[in-house]
């Protein structure tokens, strides 16, 4: 199975703790499933997608010698346990990324054009972006095609998520499409069924498929691994399925 | 060719070495192993082994278990592309392989079908090298002596040691540790290894002819090995596997013929009076076929960008064109089946294998070296004779005769390479393949018009055909005429080139050849005519 070019999925939100690692794991280990050469680029200084695949968060020079062309992601990338997934690792400097961003020309477009030799060798990058608003988010919104929102279900995220699409709309030139979901739904709260039910008929951009606030999410940090991997029947497991196929059929809709 | 992607397969001399390996692997990382498979890999390739050629691999595995059998491909240029199999017919041909291999192979393959090669059936345990994390650093499939189907020796067992991407330096300290344990890294890995263990030598080449071997001895020798060919082709042709099967015969078929008519005078007349009414027979018997199987091939091209014709106008003449060729099939695999083709084979073969024998000591008559000389000018003079003759107004039927009279040069040539020298051999051979091609595009485009004509004449005769089919028929037959003319305007330029640089200028070098009567010469054939 292949793509037609690489596409670029970036999972972001400003607020932090929302589901944008899980998914970004998640989602990363079913393109590779489908036969996708697929990399994953752990951007968040905190490191979380690159202890799940037990990978060590260090990248030789650290962001800054990425960022300054002095090594090249292919430097620094590693095999992880599954067939055709490969990660860039997240490594502490990362938290000074805006700065060596700046530093450098046309720096909200870095990210863009470090990843942009890899088209050759992978169908799929997967971006897991820090929360935050920063350079360090602008350039994500400039290197995707697909940038994920996991929307957890309370008003203020809506509010927010607006303000990221008013963002998203306002940038010169190339613009990725912009797809939400509501992540960590708990069935049992009639507020988060609601919510989970009514705003992808008030908002185009949000798609159906939503995440389920479920433990086997939390045990992956135990497991050290995707959710497919140790729980495949698990109502969560097929949650991601079941986004995975929506961003597929995203972009082949779309052609991005 | 590594085999697994970026992978180095270790072997020792006893299968004991490896278990010792994993034993040393294991003191400086946890050794994950998973249970022992019994896996069936069977390597796929054409008939004239295209794939192994371009240092390609295409491996069917398939397990006990009721899994689907996954397809691999590498490529020494490529990574390794590995996909559930689902279906592949066996024969499979390039139209039928699975959209995600199509582009990939069809390139390689041409027309010709993916057969089984190698199948071998053994043991293998997958397993990882993990590090302090639990993380997997190093693959490991640890392939036990295979058995291979068919065969008496085994593919020798090892172990593949695959670092992860980002891991080199503990891949290459794992390969230290395998080395200090008594493995060797192994040379030939995966298909090439499948080859050499089941005894196939794809790169095998045709036994050479010595300048010094008497011409008789000689002569004979190389009609075996074209008999040989016929053989070899002979299963694929019966059975339609591709249409190469039968091109390779009909080529064997031809160079007998024309090695019969220039040299047969240094073989038994008996011999030749018997055989050559043999070999015409099976040139006949095969020309129907290949003529329509050029025409259902080239079909696409002839019809692609007609002006006034749809895909619906086109497809009376293709089921017609189809049809043919299966009665023309059906007539072909009769006449290889018969008594007459059994009984020619046999003393074919019999009768030359005996004049093929030689002790090494001097007989009287000539040598390989002269005749090689003397036929060889006597071919070229024809060639140049008939083509200084030919004008723009010449009869399509000179440009013919001159066509079989290159193609009678264009043998000798490549059966001669080892006596000539492979250097002389190949730049003569370039010249007058140009030639060949001018000769041929001008023959061909004619036959393939008449064939149409007369298939336009049958449909109309038969009724039921629309007016549009015969109007794509009528702008076909245009453009092959437009080929035809055009090849006749490039001959002159085409045959003043050959004429300035004369094959025997180069070629001919009697002193050197006499001088040297018993060179050996393990040159594969130049070029060969296809």
């Amino acid at each position: 199975m292949r793509t037609s070019g690489m596409k670029v999925v970036a999972t972001y939100n400003i607020k932090g703790g929302v589901g944008k690692t899980s998914t970004a794991v998640n989602l990363a280990y079913l393109a590779s499933r489908d036969g996708l050469r697929t990399l994953l680029w752990d951007l968040d200084p905190q490191g979380s997608a690159t202890y799940l695949f037990r990978v060590k968060p260090k990248v030789k020079g650290g962001g800054a010698a990425i960022v300054a062309g002095k090594r090249t992601l292919d430097d620094a990338i590693k095999g992880t346990d599954f067939d055709h997934l490969d990660l860039m690792p997240a490594d502490f400097s990362y938290r000074h990324l805006d700065f060596d961003l700046d530093s450098r020309k046309r720096p909200t477009d870095r990210i863009r054009r470090l990843i942009t030799p890899l088209k050759g060798e992978y169908d799929v990058v997967i971006l897991d972006c820090p929360p935050s608003v920063s350079l360090v988010s602008e350039n994500i919104v400039h290197a995707c095609d697909v940038l994920l929102v996991p929307l957890i279900p309370a008003v203020l995220s809506v509010r927010t998520y607006d303000q990221l699409v008013e963002f998203v709309d306002g940038m010169p030139g190339r613009k990725p499409q912009v797809m939400a979901f509501v992540s960590m739904v708990d069935r049992r709260k009639k507020s988060h069924r609601e919510f989970a039910d009514q705003l992808p008929r008030e908002r185009a951009s949000v798609v159906a498929e939503a995440i389920p606030n479920r433990a086997v999410i939390e045990q992956m940090a135990q497991e050290r691994a995707p959710v497919p991997v140790f729980a495949p029947t698990s109502t969560a497991a097929t949650s991601y399925e079941a986004l995975w196929a929506r961003v597929q059929s995203c972009w082949n809709h779309t052609g991005r | 060719m590594s085999g697994l992607g970026g992978g180095q397969f270790w072997v020792g001399q006893r299968p004991s070495t490896v278990s010792a390996a994993l034993n040393e692997l294991a003191s400086a990382w946890t050794v994950a192993m998973g249970r022992p498979a019994v896996t069936r890999r069977t390597w796929l390739d054409t008939a004239d082994f295209r794939l192994y050629r371009r240092g390609m691999a295409l491996m069917v595995t398939a397990g006990e278990d009721d899994d689907e059998p996954t397809l691999e491909l590498s490529g020494a240029d490529g990574p390794t592309v590995t996909a559930g199999l689902g279906t592949l017919d066996r024969p499979c041909l390039p139209a039928s392989l699975p959209p995600w291999l199509r582009p990939r192979l069809e390139p390689v393959l041409g027309v010709r079908a993916l057969l089984p090669v190698v199948e071998v059936t053994g043991t293998i345990v997958s397993g990882s090298l993990l590090d302090a994390e639990g993380k997997t650093v190093v693959r490991l499939v640890h392939e036990r002596p295979a058995t291979i189907l068919g065969g008496r020796d085994r593919l020798p067992g090892g172990l593949w040691l695959v670092p992860l991407r980002g891991y080199a330096a503990v891949g290459a300290r794992a390969a230290r540790i395998a080395q200090r344990a008594g493995l060797v890294r192994a040379d030939r890995v995966g298909y090439p290894a499948a080859l050499l263990a089941a005894g196939i030598d794809p790169d095998g080449i045709r036994p050479a002819m010595e300048p010094g071997l008497p011409a008789r001895v000689a002569v004979a020798r190389m009609l075996v090995s074209f008999l040989d060919e016929m053989e070899a082709a002979w299963g694929g042709t019966v059975k339609d596997v591709d249409i190469e099967f039968l091109h390779d015969f009909r080529v064997a078929v031809r160079r007998s013929r024309s090695a019969v008519k220039l040299l047969g005078d240094v073989l038994p007349p008996a011999l030749v009076a018997w055989g050559t009414p043999q070999l015409k027979w099976l040139g006949d018997l095969t020309t129907p076929s290949r003529d329509l199987d050029v025409l259902l091939q080239q079909l696409p091209s002839l019809t692609g960008g007609l002006s006034g014709a749809r895909p619906e106008d086109i497809e009376p003449l293709e089921r017609e064109l189809i049809d043919r060729r299966a009665a023309a099939q059906s007539a072909l695999v009769r006449g290889l089946l018969s008594a007459r083709f059994a009984r020619f084979r046999a003393r074919w073969r019999a009768s030359l294998e005996g004049l093929a024998g030689w002790d090494g000591r001097p007989r009287a008559g000539p040598t390989a070296a002269t005749i090689a000389i003397e036929r060889l000018a006597l071919a070229e003079r024809r060639v140049l004779r008939r083509g200084s003759r030919i004008t723009d107004v010449s009869p399509a039927e000179a440009l013919h005769d001159l066509r079989k009279r290159a193609k009678e040069l264009r043998y000798l040539l490549e059966i001669f390479t080892p006596v000539l020298g492979p250097g002389d051999a190949r730049g003569s051979v370039k010249e007058l393949k140009a030639l060949q091609d001018v000769l041929g595009t001008f023959q061909d485009s004619e036959a393939q018009r008449d064939a149409i004509h007369a298939l336009a004449t049958d449909l109309i005769a038969r009724g039921g055909v629309s007016t549009r089919t015969i109007l794509a028929m009528g702008e076909i037959a245009a453009r092959l005429q437009v080929d035809q003319d055009s090849s006749r305007e490039r001959f002159a330029d085409m045959f003043e080139r050959f004429a300035r640089r004369p094959v025997q200028r180069r070629a001919s070098r009697p002193e050197q050849l006499r001088a040297a009567p018993t060179r050996a010469a393990a040159t594969a054939t130049a070029g060969r005519m296809r």
